[in-house]
């Protein structure tokens, strides 16, 4: 009796054993995040436009997406978002916000579909060439770097004029102006 | 090259050329595997970044494939052209997968079979080949797709115009189960949609 006990025991940990392996394999392999610092993945991802039309932007972002080659998978005019793929492999969600008044921030990330599970983009280029600059040309405006210190103030951005964050500084001097470093010097691309 | 190599496996034109040459379009299959599993590999080694690099651009002939995908309509009333454009796809069997018509956007998929009689005999064709020859050749055909559609309106600003914009592309799944994805850019497609489109809504097209 006792040994049929520890053979039904062996039998149900067996089984149990193989229905552990069919859910593992069945668990959707997590998502590969960037490990570099929030406020540089923040910088590189996001820009601020001079225009006060929050649906305008929106219908931008769509309409580059599908000039780029994407396709629409979601879109959420109350909440700004939109998310679309290209070729099955890349997808990008853009998320527009109002800040403070005329101005509208677009916030890009964008995940790359790989065997070990998605994975984020965290290359400043990819997100200035590849979004950024299709973006700003289609708009009209120049993508304009939004200061990370004071996220919540208006009037935050960084004006290409300028360069610098420190407006204060007097701009008499003739030297040509110096992009934050670590995004490529070719931010604020303007028709 | 690898332009050429997708545009043949277009359903039409190799089943057509199939008949008449199956000898070349046997030695067309067998390049495209070769490049389509060297694209594969290249795929493999790249770090996400440089991946989404080069997913990430903008197609070959961007201004040529947004003038194919693109009619404008006489009208302003940007909703009834979208209600019109859900119906045309829904006649052409696909299912509506996201819609909002307040920034106009319609997203649409639908299932289809990719068996091609053509494409199968050629790859019966070179696995007969190989075996003369004693190599071993795994044959691989296209099985099915999956075609997804966006449909994107936006109102002209003072020309009473509304533009419509529809994209289609596709995951072709082959026999051993892998995925293909690609653009559609043939013209005739986008004809056909946009020639059901404008009867639906009663108006003329125009092209960009």
């Amino acid at each position: 009796m006792k040994r049929c006990n520890s053979w039904g025991l062996a039998l149900a940990v067996a089984v149990t054993l193989l229905l552990a392996a069919c859910q593992a394999s069945r668990q959707p392999t997590p998502n590969v995040l960037s490990s570099k610092p929030a406020a540089e993945l923040r910088a590189m991802q996001t820009r601020g436009f001079e225009i006060a039309d929050e649906t305008k932007v929106l219908r931008t972002v769509i309409a580059t997406l599908q000039d780029l080659g994407y396709a629409i998978d979601k879109v959420e005019p109350p909440a700004g978002t939109v998310t679309a793929t290209k070729l099955s492999v890349l997808s990008l969600t853009a998320v527009v916000h109002p800040r403070g008044t005329g101005q509208t921030v677009v916030r890009a990330n964008a995940m790359v579909r790989m065997a070990s599970g998605n994975t984020q983009v965290d290359d400043p280029a990819f997100y200035q060439r590849r979004f950024f600059e299709p973006l700003s040309k289609a708009l009209f405006l120049s993508a304009l770097q939004v200061e990370d210190a004071d996220e919540d103030q208006a009037g935050g951005f960084i004006m290409p004029e300028t360069g610098a964050a420190q407006s204060a500084q007097p701009s008499a001097d003739e030297t040509p102006p110096k992009p934050p470093t670590g995004y490529p010097p070719s931010f604020g691309h303007g028709p | 090259m690898l332009r050429e190599i997708f545009h043949c496996e277009a359903p039409i034109r190799r089943s057509a050329e199939a008949e008449r040459v199956p000898g070349r379009v046997a030695i067309k299959a067998a390049v495209t595997s070769v490049a389509l599993s060297g694209l594969l590999a290249l795929t493999a080694c790249q770090s996400p970044n440089e991946i989404a690099m080069k997913v990430g651009a903008p197609p070959d002939s961007a201004a040529k494939l947004r003038a194919v995908e693109t009619r404008r309509y006489d009208t302003l009333d940007e909703p009834a052209l979208l209600t019109a454009a859900a119906q045309t796809l829904q006649d052409l069997g696909f299912t509506i997968s996201e819609s909002s018509s307040e920034v106009g956007v319609l997203a649409a998929s639908k299932q289809r079979d990719a068996e091609e009689a053509g494409q199968i005999a050629a790859q019966v064709g070179i696995t007969l080949v190989a075996l003369l020859f004693g190599v071993a050749y795994h044959p691989v055909w296209d099985k099915d797709q999956n075609i997804t559609v966006s449909v994107v309106t936006t109102p002209i600003e003072n020309s009473g115009q509304v533009e419509v914009r529809a994209s289609f592309d596709r995951q072709i799944r082959d026999s051993d189960g892998r995925v293909r994805p690609e653009l559609i850019d043939d013209p005739e497609i986008y004809q056909q949609f946009f020639a059901k489109l404008s009867s639906a809504v009663l108006l003329e097209d125009h092209p960009l």
